[in-house]
Parts: structure tokens; sequence; C-alpha cells
């Protein structure tokens, strides 16, 4: 008898062990498994949206594991080599995506293109985009982001009282600032003029006011990909900060402050003019004011791009958070890959795109005028009192929204910031960047542009340093120019080669 | 003679006092400057106005550093890793010291050379990640307390001194009836303190200040360590000077990243300091194992 009950009890057991994996009520599947390296910082609990997505629309039960910057690239590359990638890498650069891809370590997302409706329309609308995330053996291992939001960056920005004081006009081009800050240092001696937080890459911010760039970049007016010290623009930079620094007008550590340091020149009424975030104008002057509240007339105020005789029509960076920069991979190894895929199209989709852009209606975002608008408990300019960080809170506005919207809720920014903002839009030209367009090369193009950019990128960022320093004669540009040109040229044949294909790759994708 | 020896021994102590000054301000500076950013308003610390005492003093870096869960959560992490995972480093360095210090073992040499190799051959990262992996160790406490269980060097300086205990003692002790773990357990350790109270201060430093093996074999934010929560609060600090988006600038609230940093930093020396003077006293014996032959 008390071997019966033992059968009959073990049996039901067995059956209820079976039946018991969990079961999606309407499509009949087992829930879905899903491991996600992220880049970011929030937490990692059943409110991050992404979850939430996953969990309720599709049965995905996401993990998801989330490293800063360093932590994130440095357990990638470990991850890579030991053939270990978790279901979901976000983001996985696009070159690494490419390389590893073709070698069968990612899923090629244009066989599922099909089951990716929302996808596919985002990637025929910007050819570019999908011409860049092709790899070597024509396939995409990678997805993209779309960012349409445009935010500016490297705007001028200036201290107007000082140029109040001295009687001046904004300026407009580099010789008018030359004889702002000129006039500046004379009232003011103690100010050290241009003041930067960029380090080397000062040549990149700038390089945008000449049209050009410390390395190679694409250059819109003649349609080539060219390298940036090459051209008539970076001779005239280095020409002009030399001049600046020689009369004191350049920072001494201009190569070489810190954020915090630049900050507190800023803050110390050394630093006049500099290039950043636009509304950063704001914040150093609410914290001026802390410090000093007497003093009302600290005014950082943002200017219209500065001209050069290289590059006399006004243009500025736009902060495009590139399609191909940031992208998904998935793991070739995932199991259920089409039923992965159709989740993260959703989030292509526009009810998707809102979820993870503004989070639900009366819970995160409220309507104002017909524009969204967040809550008052979410940290953003307009509610200065809020407490929660939307983004590491609930993974709202966070790293993985595959399209951020643009112009479908209120700006967030300062007054002051919008107007300019719109300002920009009318008047200047956006800077295009390198990133916008990837260009594929062969493992042998990789190869000898990583041997040449090894022997002439060091030698162009120091001999630049030296140069506007004054540490090496700026008579021997056209020397140091000599010394580059042999590899530059190669460099510019090589991308020359590859931006035929690009080309031809992307007649074919019409 | 007297008075030109008693001059030498003045002027050797002014410049001895003044270069012990020196070194101890040197020290001591950077310490009290975080303690002080972490105290002071984030427009004074912005501003680089604070040099020595606090400026607009301020407890909002502290109110900050406790009301994030993760920096509590790390800290209680960072304190069970530490005491487990020395507990387990003692306990195996001592055991292994203990038979490597009896000339009796067999195959002594063998044994002693095989552990010194793994002194300067490793297998190397990714073997290593992938070891863990397959031993199901990843993601878990274990990957963090059990492959560093011995380190080498601490094990030779235990070895060392447990050779110095006389023969005699020990023979004494057999004769008595007692065996091994007895000898072990009665015996050795109890005149091995100092030595174990000085590897124990190296291995719970090691195991409070590490960071990276955490950055490697733990995925859950919930378990990280205190060291990996501040690596990347000081690295997010680098990036914002470098890359901060305009939204960043937009919800950059007090206190700075900066003061952070500095109230987490001091909130982590604390433990330190209030371990060592306890310990002090058997470190300065044990570091001297060895210093006098004969």
């Amino acid at each position: 008898m008390l071997k019966r009950i033992m059968a009959v009890m073990l049996a039901v057991v067995i059956v209820l062990g079976v039946t018991g994996c969990k079961k999606d009520s309407t499509s009949g599947k087992d829930t879905l498994p899903i491991e996600m390296m992220l880049l970011g910082g929030g937490n990692e609990d059943e409110n991050y949206m992404l979850k939430k997505i996953f969990k309720d629309k599709f049965d995905i039960d996401l993990t998801i594991n989330q490293n800063i910057e360093s932590s994130h690239f440095e357990k990638l590359k470990l991850l890579i080599a030991s053939n270990e990638l978790p279901d979901i890498v976000s983001p996985l650069p696009i070159d690494d995506a490419k390389t590893i891809g073709v070698k069968g370590a990612l899923v090629p997302i244009d066989e599922y293109l099909d089951i990716m409706p929302n996808l596919q329309k985002y990637l025929k609308k910007d050819k570019v985009a999908y011409t860049s995330m092709l790899a070597s053996d024509s396939h995409i291992y990678g997805l993209p982001k779309f960012n349409e939001r445009q935010e500016y960056m490297n705007t001028p920005i200036i201290r107007a009282d000082m140029l109040k004081a001295v009687g001046m006009e904004n300026p407009t081009t580099m010789a008018e600032l030359k004889e702002v800050l000129k006039a500046i240092k004379k009232k003011f001696p103690d100010t050290v003029g241009i003041v930067s937080r960029s380090k080397e890459s000062a040549f990149n911010a700038y390089g945008i006011m000449y049209n050009t760039n410390s390395g190679m970049m694409y250059n819109k007016e003649t349609d080539k990909w060219e390298y940036g010290p090459l051209n008539k623009g970076y001779k005239e930079m280095i020409t002009d900060l030399n001049e600046l620094h020689s009369e004191g007008l350049l920072d001494e550590e201009f190569f070489t402050s810190s954020a915090e340091q630049w900050e507190e020149k800023l803050l110390n009424n050394k630093g006049v003019f500099t290039l950043d975030w636009p509304n950063r104008a704001q914040v150093e002057e609410d914290l001026y004011k802390k410090l000093h509240p007497k003093d009302k007339d600290f005014d950082l105020e943002l200017l219209m791009p500065i001209t050069t005789n290289s590059a006399p029509d006004m243009r500025i960076l736009w902060s495009e958070d590139v399609a191909s920069y940031s992208s998904f991979g998935i793991s070739s190894k995932t199991k259920d890959v089409e039923r992965l895929l159709k989740a993260i199209d959703y989030l292509y989709s526009d009810e998707g795109a809102e979820l993870l852009q503004w989070g639900k209606e009366g819970e995160h975002f409220v309507y104002e005028n017909g524009q969204k608008k967040y809550m008052e408990h979410i940290k953003v300019s307009y509610n200065p009192n809020a407490t929660v960080n939307i983004d590491t809170a609930e993974g709202i506005n966070s790293g993985h929204i595959m399209r951020v919207v643009k112009n479908d809720g209120i700006n967030i920014f300062p007054e002051e910031v919008q107007k300019m903002t719109v300002k920009y839009q009318e008047s200047a030209e956006s800077f295009v960047t390198n990133h916008k367009m990837k260009l594929n090369f062969t493992p042998e193009q990789q190869d000898r542009i990583r041997v040449l950019n090894n022997n002439i990128a060091t030698l162009v960022q120091e001999e630049s340093v030296k140069m506007v320093m004054n540490l090496t004669p700026i008579s021997k540009y056209d020397s140091f120019i000599k010394k580059i040109e042999k590899d530059a040229k190669e460099m510019e044949k090589i991308y020359a080669a590859a931006y035929k294909d690009f080309k031809k790759q992307l007649k074919e994708v019409d | 003679m007297m008075y030109k020896d008693k001059l030498i021994d003045k002027v050797f102590n002014v410049i001895n006092i003044s270069i012990m000054l020196l070194v101890i301000v040197v020290t001591l500076y950077p310490v009290i400057y975080l303690i002080s950013k972490s105290l002071s308003s984030v427009e004074y610390v912005k501003a680089g106005m604070v040099y020595l005492w606090p400026r607009g003093f301020s407890l909002s870096a502290y109110e900050e550093v406790f009301s994030n869960e993760l920096f509590l959560t790390s800290y209680r992490n960072t304190i069970v890793y530490t005491v487990l995972g020395t507990t387990i480093n003692l306990v195996m360095t001592t055991s292994m010291a203990y038979c490597l210090s009896r000339r009796n073992l067999v195959f002594r040499k063998s044994i002693t050379l095989l552990v010194v190799f793994t002194m300067f051959f490793g297998g190397g990262m990714i073997p290593n990640f992938l070891l863990i992996k397959w031993l199901k160790m990843y993601d878990t406490i274990w990957a963090l307390v059990i492959p560093g269980a011995i380190s080498t060097y601490n094990m030779i300086i235990v070895r060392t001194y447990m050779q110095g205990i006389p023969e005699e003692i020990v023979e004494s002790v057999r004769i008595d009836g007692a065996n091994d773990i007895q000898i072990f357990i009665k015996m050795i350790l109890p005149l091995s303190i100092p030595v174990i109270a000085t590897i124990g201060l190296f291995y719970a430093v090691g195991h409070w200040n590490s960071y990276f093996n955490a950055m490697l074999y733990l995925d859950e934010k919930k378990t990280y360590p205190l060291q990996l929560i501040l690596k990347e609060m000081i690295v997010e600090q680098d990036m914002q000077g470098m890359s901060s988006n305009a939204f960043d600038v937009v919800n950059e609230q007090p206190p700075s990243s900066e003061m952070l940093v500095s109230a987490s930093i001091v909130m982590s020396l604390i433990p330190v300091l209030i371990a060592y003077p306890f310990v002090q006293r058997f470190f300065i014996k044990g570091v001297m194992i060895g210093s006098v032959k004969g």
C-alpha cells in the first residue's frame, strides 16, 4: 500500500514538475531568459522600463548587468576573447560588431529584417546609416540607434559682462575675437583669455571653425575624406592659436587643464572665452552667484559660431548620437533569436520609443499645450525640486533607446539655450562628424591605416601643441607637414578607395 | 668632543624631525584635503577655494552618500568579502605553511617547488576567467575569495616563521601524545600570532582595496564591493569632465561628483584606520621576522 501511495506521489511530482514550467498564457511559449550587458548606472530591478516592456509584451525575462564606461569596455574585451558574450551587448561599437560578427559571434540582423518592420522602415529612411552598418561580408551585425534630437556641442561662450565693460560688440570672426580678447586683457590683466577642458581634442573642437580636424575627416565641401592637418584650415588654426598664445590671450594650461581646473578658471574670473555645451553658461553663472551673491555682473553668454578665413560660413557641431556608433549586438548563442529580435523591433516603434524616452502618460509625463512634459517628481531643469533621476531610477531616457524622437516634448533646457538653439538651426551649418558615415575597410586596409596612424598621429598632436605654445617656431610648419605628408596621402588614398565602395553600396541599397 | 657630539646630535635631530614633519604633511595633507572637500559647499569646491579647512560647511555629500542604497550595500559587501576572504586566507595559508615547515613531510621540497612556481607563472586573465565560469563561481562571492586563497609570498613568510619554532618543543608535545592537528592548533598557532596578525592585515587590506576581480567576475551591481563603486564614481567624474552631454549638465545638482567621491573615500578609509592600531603591535613584530639571523 505504502509503495502504491509513494508511486502516486512520485507521479504527481513528475507531472507537476513538467507542467510547472512557466508558460506564456497567450503564445504558449516558455519564458525566455535573456542576459543583457548594458552601459549605464541605473538600478536593475523590475521597475526598469526595458525589463517591463520585455516581460509584459514578450514574456522575456531580462537580466540587466550594468557597467560604467571603463568597466563595460574592459569586460567586453574579455568576453569577446573568451567567446562568452551575453545575449545582448549594448553598446557594442560598430567596428567591433563587424569584426566579431564576421567570425560568427553575432547574429546577422539583416537576415531577420522581415520580422523587424520598424527597424526596416528606419534603415530604409537612413541609407547612410544602413550602409555604415554593413560588414565586409555584407551582413549587418549591430542594431543601430537613431537619434533625432539636436543638441549642439562646442558652442562659443563669452564673458558678456567683460565685453560690455570694454564697450565692444559680440565677436563674429576670429579676427574680432582676438581684438575683443586683447581689449579685455588690457582692462582685466588677470584674465587668461581662452580656456579649455578638451586637452588635445581642442584641435578638433576649434577645428570646426576652420573646417578641419587633427585626423581623417569627411569634407562635405569637397565630398572627400581628407587628413585634416594637410588642409589650409589646420594651418590657419595653428597660426591663430599661436598668435593668441603669444599675446597672452590663450591660457598657458590650454592643453592640460582638467574639467575641474577649467571650471575654477571660469569661476575665478580668469577665463573669458571657451567652447562647451550651451547650458554650461547657466550652470556656471548659478554657481558664481552662490559664491558672490552681491556680484550681479557675472554674465556668461552664448555666441553664434565664430567664422574664419578657411570657413567663412558659420558651422557648429551637432551632437547627433549617431546611428552606427552605439549599437546593440546579439550573440549567436542566443536561444530564440526571432522572439528577441521582435522585442527589439518594438523598441523602434513609436509606442516603444515613447515608453523608453518619456515613460507612461500620467506616471512619468503629462501633455501641456500638446507637448509632453515630465511630471513634477522627475529631475529636469523645469522641476528644480524634483528628486527622481528618471534615467537611473526607472531606465527611461537612458542609453538603450533605439530611436530618440526630436521636438515632441517641452525643451528641458533654459530659455537662453532654447533661443540660441533656434538661431543655430536657422543660421549655422551643421558640421558633419566622422561618426555618421562609417566606411568599411578590408582587414589589410585596417592594418595599414593602423600603421600609418601610428607613424603620424602622435607627431601631429605633439608638433601642433608645440607650435601653438611657441616651443617650435611656427615657421617650421611646412617642414612638419612634409614629415607627415607621405603617410597622410597614403591614408587618404585608402579612405578614397573605401569611400568609392561605400558610394557603390549606397546605390545598391537604393 | 662631548660638546661636538651633542651639537651633531642636535643638528641631526633638527634635520630628522624636519624631514619627518615633511613626510607627515605630505602623507596627511591629501587625507585632510579630501575630508575638507567632502565637508564643503559645492560652489567653493568647484571654484577651487578649498585648501585646508572646509568652506561653507555642508554635510550634503555625506547625506547623498548615505542615501545611496548601492553605497551602503557595497559597504556591507566589502565587509563580508574582507572577513570571509581573510578567514579563508588565514586558514589555508597557516595550514599549508605548517605542513611545509615540518622537515619530516614527504616530498616537502617538490611541493615547495610547485608552490613557488605559481609565484612566477600564472594562467593569464582569459583562462582564469573561463575557469571561474566553468567552476560555476562566476557572479558569486566565491570568485573573489577562493582563487586567491593562498598568497605564496605570505605563505613563505609564515612557513619561515614556523620553521623558527624549536623542533624540541614540538617533539616534547608529541611525546605527551599530541597529534599533528593538536600540535598545529594548540601549539604552533598561539606561538605564531605576530606573523598571523601581520599577514592577516596584508590580506584584509588587500581584500578591502581590491576591485579588479569583482569587475571581471561579478555582474550584479548589488554584489559589487565598495572599491568598485568608488572606481566607477571616480571614472564617471573624469568622464563628466570630458564627455558630459547637455542632459547631464542640466541634471547636475549639488553636491558635485567630486565631493561625493571625497566623502566615499573618507568613509572607505575609516574601517582600516580603526583596525590598524589594534594590529600595529603585532605588525611591527611580524615584519621584523627573519631580519635577525644566528
